[in-house]
Order: C-alpha cells, then sequence, then structure tokens
C-alpha cells in the first residue's frame, strides 16, 4: 500500500484529487506532467483501488476513495501507539537501574 | 482523509533522566532491549544482535497472555513468531538507524519501516531535576518509509 504512495507523482495526482473529481486533461495541467504519465499512474492507483473513474458524457472523472486512506490512518495510529507504548516502557527500565553516577565528559555530545 | 501525512517522516521526542551509556546499552545488549521491546502483552528473546551495519537483530515475540494468545490463534497466527530488524546505521552513543518490516493486525499488510533514533544530552527544555542528571532525549521513529 505504502508502494503506491512512495512515487511523488502519483502523490501529486492524489493531491489534486482531494479538491474532488478531475479529469485526466485537469490533472495534466495541475501536475505538470505528460497526458501518457498521467494515465499511467492514474492506472496503478486505480487497479491498487485509491482513485475510482466515471463517465461524464465524453469525459471520464477520477476521484479518491476513501478506503485505503483509512487504512493508512489505522496503520499509523497503530504504529504511533506500539512506540508510545515501547518507550514507556523503555522508562521503566531505566528506571529500574537509575544513574548514579555523573556521566563521563567524553560521553557528551553536541 | 491525512494524505498531506504520508511521505512525511513523525518525529517523537523523549527526555529521560539517565545516561547516554544507559540509554544505548538498553538499545543495544540483548538483555537491555528484552527489557522494554515488547509490544504490550509480549517479551522477546534475543536469537542474533549483530550490532554493526548491515548486521541483523532477530529476536522471537512471545506472548503468554491467553487473551493475546486466542486472538493470535484466530488470526492464524502463532503465539511466537520470528521478527529481523537490519542495522543500517550505527554510531556509539549518538545514533541507530535499522529497517524493519511490522504488520498490522487490523489491516493485514506488512510495511517496513526505516527508523532512525538519535540521542542527545540536555536538549532545550530538558526537564532534569539536577543539573548533575543527564537527560536523554529518543528523536524517532521517522515514520514508516514509504517505499515499503
Amino acid at each position: 500500500m505504502f508502494d503506491i504512495l512512495a512515487d511523488p507523482t502519483r502523490r501529486r495526482i492524489i493531491e489534486a484529487l482531494r479538491d474532488g473529481e478531475r479529469s485526466v486533461g485537469e490533472l495534466v495541467e495541475e501536475v505538470g506532467i505528460a497526458q501518457s504519465g498521467v494515465s499511467r499512474h492514474l492506472r496503478i492507483l486505480g487497479d491498487a483501488g485509491f482513485v475510482d473513474v466515471r463517465a461524464d458524457g465524453q469525459r471520464r472523472l477520477y476521484s479518491l476513495r476513501p478506503e485505503p486512506f483509512q487504512r493508512i490512518d489505522h496503520w499509523m495510529a497503530d504504529y504511533r501507539r506500539l512506540w508510545e507504548q515501547r518507550l514507556d516502557r523503555f522508562g521503566e527500565a531505566i528506571e529500574q537501574h537509575p544513574v548514579n553516577r555523573p556521566v563521563d565528559r567524553k560521553e557528551r555530545t553536541a | 482523509m491525512t494524505t498531506e501525512s504520508i511521505g512525511k517522516r513523525r518525529r517523537l521526542v523523549r527526555t529521560y533522566p539517565t545516561s547516554l551509556q544507559r540509554a544505548w546499552e538498553l538499545w543495544t545488549t540483548p538483555e537491555g532491549i528484552a527489557s522494554w521491546w515488547g509490544p504490550e502483552g509480549f517479551h522477546i528473546e534475543v536469537h542474533r544482535m549483530e550490532l554493526v551495519r548491515g548486521g541483523v537483530l532477530e529476536y522471537s515475540m512471545i506472548t503468554e497472555d491467553e487473551g493475546n494468545k486466542t486472538y493470535l490463534a484466530e488470526q492464524g497466527m502463532p503465539a511466537a513468531h520470528l521478527a529481523t530488524i537490519r542495522y543500517t546505521e550505527i554510531v556509539p552513543l549518538r545514533r541507530l538507524a535499522y529497517t524493519a518490516w511490522s504488520t498490522s493486525s487490523r489491516t493485514s499488510s506488512a510495511t517496513r519501516s526505516r527508523p532512525s533514533w538519535s540521542w542527545s544530552r540536555r536538549p532545550r527544555g530538558c526537564a532534569s531535576r539536577s543539573p548533575l542528571t543527564p537527560c536523554t532525549t529518543t528523536p524517532g521513529p521517522s515514520a514508516p518509509s514509504l517505499a515499503g
């Protein structure tokens, strides 16, 4: 899932789509890359479930799907919680062996 | 939606009343890391700790908690499983970076993260009780890498 977002062009496309539906032409203008590139990235985003497409007369309009972003939010929240808990335990481990001597000068860092 | 957070490295900063030496030991000795790594309800058994660039830390995550065991069984996961991280940067008493894989039970997707941690003494705002008590900060983890 993060692979998909690793690409800066795809992230720019997603940024543009956050403001609402866009056609390929509009994305070409906003993202500033050639149409073939936009189309290729839209296909990748579509295959991964990030983007939906619908027909509007002659045009095809692309929009974001919420599900993958919710999954990412969950992942980030889980990751942060894991580390907050871990660092609490790190603090407890320190308290079990408190420092009782000043640290050597050579250990000082900038 | 929070796409703006994607691609940025998150930062956690903590200050502890301890020495750099002690903080470093807690990260870089098998007994030290086993005393806090967890996660909650788990303990780890370190099988290999190669504290060199490119070296690995290999450990088993084990739970004795019945609730955890039941949950893992429901997810089709064993009560103990092997995990590996690979060190990418080691600067004694200063900095540690590595690549790790983590799996979210909720999304059942594995994601690579590349945290880096650094330690320093007496940062601004360090609320140490005594000037002789060193404070150690631990910034990181620098968000999951997006090139997972």
